[in-house]
């Protein structure tokens, strides 16, 4: 199940996912022969294949026609891990089979890139090497936790610490 | 990377293209500018300020220009080219003047107001600094052009929301009549990490003399030879001569080829050997340099650097360009003019290696080449390391290695401490150490344990007392001995053989062989109590005289408990406590005891 631009497909399907993690050009060795790699970020790209049932024509020629209407991106709702992804993706290629024996066309398959990463660091992410000390002004004693979140160091004081985690 | 346009901010940019140059010897002023493809609907015009900021947190300014062209090229794509204020400075002419020890404050406004009056900055080492001599009628920008380089300045127009006259690095700056001083903000270096394989070095012609001529002039009525300048209706006698500074490192019977400065004005007697010194520092060092670099607005041009060519050599050259590429980060090409060789001796270097260590453990090294007086501050990292098959993250106790490289090869060595076990609980820092704690005490004996325990293996065992009386055949003793790189102690305990007599002190029982602590109590945190060893992690091994194995862990004994708690006293250097060890052999149970030491 699938659903494009709101609308539920809800038909069996196959589908195939590649997560495409992408350098940029500016990427290369340096002189001290580590790679520098410039991550620009994880985008997701999907290959479905629906198998819709016959006598539902008309839902096959509505899903094809949205598919291939040429527009910039559609909103996608996709399976992803143990839920669901939403993503804006452009659609680049759309693909099915005429069935002269039904007289009918089948097997749709379409695939989906993702415009925007899933997954992405920010510059300031990047540039930061590792964790960044302890803030001069949280004062360490005993028992005290310091927890290292995206946003740098949190400091829990022995009695909510406590709590917390033991 | 963004731009802000008027007060509205635009993310979805593409086609940046960026490459601020300076000019270093006084021929020009660059206008710079950028070209960007702005996706929006709206409607760019000319003559708007366009701000080129990062997407750090601060937003870092890249250069603050203004719009000269706007075309839209897509349906919701606009193509911009902004440039650098300073092209308004063409539009301005000034008339001659005679500059009499006038203000360089005085100057600089004249040749801002009044279109750019608010958008220029002066380094403060130009404070007090004075203007002397004839300027003819010209634009604002080529005035703006002879200030700078009787200044021994440059202009900056990026990385900065101003236009900014900075002085070149290493000069020397005189104000009249008895200041002098050298500029201090010298030479970058540029970490070997952030440098692309591979820079190349070329040479440019070499320059035999720059020859400048220096000027004065004397209000009076000029002869029909005197050579003249007019402002307004007041005349001045000009008298000039050249002066020349030769290269000491051509030989004379080389073909000239001189650089000569003629017809700038301004040039006297006051600042034509600064003059001559800068042009010398750069046409007579006729390398060039061309790298491309990891740089996040790290490097300007303008500013003298530091690089390496290989992973050996190092040399300096002022940047004349960067040719900004992006992508999450940025990357310039970089053009170094003005490089001398290497082996000359202002560019004296020496090796500093900063070591990373645990106690005696070693976690990391690295190394940098730097030149010798160089006042170094390298912040210290966070360590992430495996230790026996244990992850630890260790933290460092100084912010940062601080110190003079001297010549030679430097050795700066820090100490860490275990900041987190993510075997134990991702992301949370357990504090095991503070500047001044109350040291406990446990049945009477004083316990204390030096900053960072005894995890992950640091410090030396001392295989203590263990003696043994009885039994038969011959003891080697008490040996520890610890995993990783910690220097195994010795012990003293031990039997001879036959006779049953026992050496050391200890309980009374027989040692065949010799025993080992191949790992340490863990430090561990109660929540009750705080930091407590226990007997977990600790592993004795005790090798027969006959090369058997016997592991003795399950039966081992600390005098310590659990739940006592271990303080950590400022100073305090080692810490020991007693085990007792106690197994069966060839039917009969033994017992040894020893005293183990951890040291800082």
């Amino acid at each position: 199940m699938f659903t494009i631009d709101g609308i539920e497909w809800d038909y069996p399907c196959t589908v195939e996912r590649t997560a495409k993690v992408t350098s940029s050009e500016i990427s290369g060795m340096l002189l001290n022969k580590q790679y520098f790699n410039d991550v620009l970020g994880t985008w997701m790209q999907y290959a479905v294949t629906v198998a819709v049932p016959f006598g539902r024509e008309e839902e096959y020629t509505d899903l094809y026609e949205t598919l291939t209407y040429p527009k910039d991106g559609h909103q996608f709702v996709l399976p992803y891990n143990e839920g669901t992804i939403q993503v804006t993706g452009r659609v680049s290629s759309v693909s099915d089979r005429w069935v002269r024996s039904h007289n009918h066309w089948r097997q749709i398959k379409f695939t989906v890139t993702a415009n925007h990463p899933s997954k992405a660091l920010t510059l300031g992410e990047v540039i930061s090497t590792g964790m960044t000390p302890i803030p001069a002004d949280m004062e360490a004693s005993i028992g005290d936790l310091y927890e290292y979140t995206a946003s740098g160091w949190v400091q829990r004081f022995y009695e909510d610490a406590e709590d917390m985690y033991f | 990377m963004r731009v802000v346009i008027g007060s509205k901010t635009y993310s979805e940019i593409s086609n940046l293209s960026f490459s601020p140059e300076t000019d270093l010897v006084g021929a020009q002023i660059s206008v710079n500018e950028f070209w960007v493809d702005v996706k929006t609907d709206d409607s760019i015009s000319n003559g708007t300020d366009i701000t080129l900021i990062d997407d750090l947190e601060n937003a870092n300014i890249w250069a603050k220009y203004w719009i000269v062209s706007a075309e839209r090229i897509g349906e919701s794509v606009v193509r911009v080219c902004a440039q650098s204020k300073i092209t308004l400075l063409d539009r301005k002419i000034l008339d001659a003047v005679m500059y009499e020890n006038t203000a360089l404050s005085q100057v600089l406004y004249d040749i801002f107001s009044p279109f750019l009056v608010d958008e220029y900055a002066v380094d403060q080492v130009f404070t007090g600094k004075t203007i002397s001599g004839y300027c003819p009628e010209q634009t604002a920008r080529e005035r703006l052009l002879w200030v700078c380089f009787v200044l021994g300045g440059y202009l900056r127009t990026f990385f900065s929301d101003t236009i900014d006259i900075l002085p070149l690095a290493g000069e020397t700056i005189v104000i009249p009549p008895d200041e002098e001083y050298v500029v201090e903000n010298e030479v970058i270096p540029v970490p070997i990490d952030k440098i692309f394989w591979r820079p190349s070095v070329s040479h440019t012609d070499v320059v035999t003399a720059v020859k400048v001529r220096k000027y004065s002039f004397t209000q009076g009525s000029p002869s029909s030879t005197d050579e003249y300048v007019e402002v307004g209706a007041t005349y001045y006698i000009v008298n000039s001569q050249w002066v020349t500074l030769v290269n000491p490192d051509v030989p004379q019977t080389d073909p000239p080829n001189e650089i000569v400065i003629d017809g700038v004005t301004i040039i006297n007697n006051d600042n034509v050997s600064a003059i001559l010194s800068h042009l010398s520092r750069y046409y007579f060092n006729n390398l060039q340099i061309d790298l491309d670099v990891i740089n996040n607005a790290d490097y300007a041009p303008g500013e003298q650097l530091m690089v390496y060519t290989d992973e050996d050599t190092l040399m300096k050259g002022f940047v004349e360009q960067c040719n900004f590429r992006f992508g999450l980060q940025a990357r310039s090409s970089i053009r170094l003019a003005g490089v001398g060789d290497p082996s000359d001796s202002d560019v004296d270097t020496a090796k500093l290696i900063i070591r990373y260590v645990y106690g005696t453990l070693n976690l990391d090294q690295k190394k940098y080449t730097f030149p010798v007086g160089y006042v170094y501050s390298i912040e210290n990292p966070y360590i992430d390391a495996t230790m026996n098959r244990h992850r630890y993250v260790y933290r460092p106790l100084n912010r940062a290695a601080e110190g003079t490289v001297a010549a030679g090869t430097n050795v700066n060595t820090q100490q860490y401490a275990i900041a987190l076990d993510l075997e134990q609980s991702t992301k949370i820092l357990h504090i095991i150490s503070v500047d001044s704690v109350e040291v406990q005490t446990v049945d009477g004996v004083s316990i204390a344990v030096i900053d960072g325990g005894v995890s992950g293996g640091s410090g030396t065992s001392t295989g203590g007392s263990g003696s043994s009386t009885g039994g038969s055949g011959e003891s080697a003793g008490g040996t520890g001995e610890g995993e990783g790189t910690e220097t195994g102690g010795s012990g003293s305990g031990g039997s001879t053989g036959d006779s049953g007599e026992s050496q050391g002190s200890g309980s009374s029982s027989p040692v065949i062989g010799s025993s080992s602590i191949t790992s340490y109590p863990r430090q561990v945190y109660n929540s009750e109590t705080g930091y407590e060893f226990t007997s977990e992690g600790l592993v004795v091994k005790h090798t027969t005289g006959i090369g058997n194995t016997v592991d003795v862990t399950s039966s081992c004994t600390l005098d310590m408990e659990d739940g006592d708690i271990i303080a950590i006293p400022d100073g305090v250097t080692e810490f020991s406590f007693p085990v007792n060890i106690t197994y069966t052999y060839d039917g009969q149970s033994y017992t040894t005891s020893y005293t183990v030491t951890v040291y800082a």
